[in-house]
């Protein structure tokens, strides 16, 4: 969406599929028509600007589906050459905590470490795990 | 699996975990695989997910050009898809490696059906990621800072030597063994000098001052570059130019060296046929074993390998400026400036290694946040179990809390990276006490002994230093180190640190330990570099402080104390930029 004007200016095609949206109903409209204007605005304020090195970190967002139910989706949000790019994560709530227990885990491994191969090795098993 | 790119872009499997029987550790893959557009796009966007190789894909509507270099569900190459399933992988996340703003590899997940992740798991993959390569690219720069710092020691003993008769052999010697190469030779004052094993004819390499960078030139396969090779087999090269405008050089010869590559396929892109009839690239279809020998090309010459290399150069040309008996002056300048280019390179190296060892502090700092993460998640997964509908909704706060601590996590890494990235001089005004006392819980927090008391007495004014403030808590931190390291097997280890302002408007810090105290023989030397009393220690660390503090117009010492040794440095509050007096 622009940032100035906050209004839609592209959505992906399998926005009716997913949310039920017909693609001309969404662009060039607000954005609050498709998520609800409290949680993207609060939202909008912590989106990192690219280029750069912070994170954009997941951000949950009420979205409206056409039928005018609600649903609670995480987000990832960044400014981008004048406009926001918002990307909606459909299947969060599956969420595992295996990655995160994985990288906990290797980290107490990483810090013993010396060598490349070393590094190398137990990177490797911690992404596989 | 964990793939690296070599000099020439070409890539290589170095790491693998899998349960899968087809293999791909120890595979080489042509630079043509990962092409250039390709290879930026990881330097933009630091993780890249392929949920379903065959899902389809959604198009942005309005079609017109919108760049999606940072975004995460972007879809790719439809090149790289067919390339996937060939290789009969139907997911996939990569994650970047990325040193000193270079590819240096890819870490690669395959998943064999769709994988799906969330937002919170890629988060934390891409966190992972931060951390990784933050810890790999300390490990790097450890590895070649060891090898710098032993190319320094031997510079050092060159621009130290005090024997009259050390000759060009004795230094070709030396330096054979250092740099693992087969043979040395010199052109000095037009003439031809056959050193270390040099049995071949002389060979006329004067043009390679021309392609020369830091007047050092490498290659493992010097006929591509001159048309002919030095004799003797001798096909790698690493030439110095020791001075252009006399044409006088070193060079240093290894043997023709035969290498075996195992490619995955054949590395050549096939061409296929599109719809009309004209030619399109494909990728390979097939990733079996293929094997080819180079036997032209010697044991390369590594980028550290170059950097030894120039740093040694100075030290050689002084040598042989002495051995020239050149008028005295000039002499004396040349070894001067051999003397301030190596204390310089000292410098730099010597504090990128230090700063190593807070990776272990890494860990440390970061398991609070991910214990925080995890107990989040496993609430999480026990009320999604849970029938209850009313206790599902209060699933998302739960994940909003953890992904608060991954922020937090998140932002721990950022301050590290910030610190360890090798850099300039940044003077800025800071709390020095508060600096003092991070530094000193950061050295105590990454050293490996416990049960060290603190007795911290701060300044009662808090003192505004202008000064480098990476660089000085480098000294805390070094002489904290060196302080709990003294304690070592002590039965009282008390650590007393102290700040204060003096009447000359200087910030004095004192770091009193328990210790043995210090060595009667090395007190004279303490500050120089290469001495040290310690079995592992290299002896460079209170030579960087001393360095460090002198810089900053400052002055640093140590004194006994009874049972143990107190540090003192003290620098001056500092002018801002403004020209404000502290």
């Amino acid at each position: 969406m622009n940032s100035a004007t906050r209004k839609i200016t592209h959505v992906s095609d399998n926005v009716d599929a997913a949310l039920g949206w017909q693609i001309d109903a969404l662009l060039g409209q607000p954005i609050d028509i498709l998520i609800q204007q409290q949680s993207i605005d609060s939202a909008l304020v912590d989106a990192p600007e690219r280029p750069g090195e912070i994170l954009a970190r997941p951000t949950s967002l009420v979205v409206k589906r056409s039928d005018g139910k609600t649903s609670k989706l995480f987000s990832q949000i960044y400014r981008d050459d004048g406009q926001f790019f918002v990307e909606l994560f459909l299947h969060d709530l599956e969420a595992q905590n295996s990655v995160i227990e994985a990288r906990r885990d290797v980290i107490s491994e990483l810090r013993t470490l010396e060598s490349v191969d070393e590094f190398v090795a137990a990177a490797t098993r911690m992404l596989r795990r | 699996m964990c793939y690296r790119f070599h000099a020439d872009g070409h890539g290589e499997v170095i790491a693998e975990e899998t349960e899968l029987s087809d293999r791909y550790l120890g595979l080489h893959y042509p630079a043509s695989d990962i092409p250039e557009p390709a290879r930026k796009q990881f330097l933009l966007n630091r993780i890249r997910i392929i949920a379903d190789v065959d899902a389809p894909i959604s198009q942005l509507v309005p079609s017109a050009a919108l760049d999606l270099s940072y975004s995460k569900l972007r879809a790719v190459s439809p090149i790289h898809l067919t390339y996937l399933r060939n290789m009969g992988v139907a997911a996939t996340l990569v994650l970047p490696l990325v040193v000193d703003d270079t590819l240096w590899g890819l870490m690669v997940c395959h998943h064999s059906t769709p994988k799906l992740l969330s937002a919170t798991e890629l988060h934390s993959a891409e966190l992972s990621s931060q951390v990784l390569e933050l810890l790999l690219e300390n490990i790097l720069r450890a590895e070649r800072d060891r090898q710098i710092i032993r190319t320094q020691e031997l510079a050092y003993s060159f621009a130290h030597t005090e024997t009259p008769t050390f000759e060009l052999q004795d230094m070709a010697a030396k330096l054979a063994h250092h740099f693992a190469v087969d043979a040395l030779a010199a052109f000095i004052d037009g003439v031809w000098h056959s050193l270390d094993n040099w049995t071949g004819d002389e060979v006329d390499l004067s043009m390679l001052h021309q392609k020369t960078h830091d007047d050092v030139f490498i290659t493992d396969d010097i006929s591509a570059v001159v048309g002919q090779n030095m004799g003797d087999d001798l096909v790698g090269c690493a030439f110095l130019s020791l001075d252009a405008q006399r044409n006088d050089y070193l060079v240093l010869g290894r043997k023709r060296f035969n290498n075996v590559v195992s490619w995955a396929g054949a590395p050549k892109k096939a061409v296929g046929f599109d719809k009309d009839g004209l030619p399109i690239l494909e990728p390979r279809a097939s990733f079996s074993r293929w094997e080819q020998t180079v036997a032209s090309k010697s044991k390369p010459f590594s980028q550290t390998d170059h950097l030894a290399l120039s740093v040694v150069l100075p030290s050689l040309r002084a040598l042989l400026a002495s051995k020239k008996a050149q008028r005295l002056a000039d002499t004396a300048s040349l070894m001067e400036r051999a003397q301030t280019d190596l204390r310089n390179q000292l410098l730099n190296t010597a504090r990128s290694a230090s700063l190593g060892e807070l990776a272990a502090a890494i860990a440390h700092e970061l398991n609070q946040p991910l214990t925080s993460i995890s107990n989040y998640v496993s609430a999480s997964q026990l009320l999604l179990k849970n029938p209850d509908e009313d206790q599902k909704n209060s699933v998302i706060e739960l994940m909003e809390s953890a992904v608060t601590e991954a922020q937090r996590a998140g932002q721990i890494v950022h301050h590290l990276r910030n610190l360890m990235k090798p850099g300039f001089e940044r003077k800025l005004e800071f709390d020095g006490n508060d600096m003092l006392e991070q530094a000193v819980r950061l050295a105590l927090t990454s050293s490996r002994q416990g049960g060290v008391h603190l007795d911290l007495h701060l300044s009662p004014d808090a003192p505004s230093v202008y000064a480098d403030k990476v660089q000085i808590e480098q000294v805390v931190f070094n002489l904290v180190r060196n302080a709990v390291e003294a304690m070592e097997g002590m039965e009282e280890r008390r650590l007393a640190v102290t700040s204060k302002i003096t009447d000359d408007e200087n910030f004095e810090v004192s770091i009193e330990d328990t210790g043995a105290g210090i060595d009667p023989n090395i007190l004279p030397y303490l500050f120089e570099p290469f001495r040290t009393s310690k079995s592992d220690g290299m002896g460079i660390g209170l030579s960087l402080c001393r360095s460090t503090i002198e810089d900053h117009h400052g002055r640093i010492w140590a004194a006994e104390i009874g049972d143990g040794t107190r540090f003192t440095f003290a620098i001056p509050l500092g002018q801002t930029e403004g020209g404000n007096e502290h």
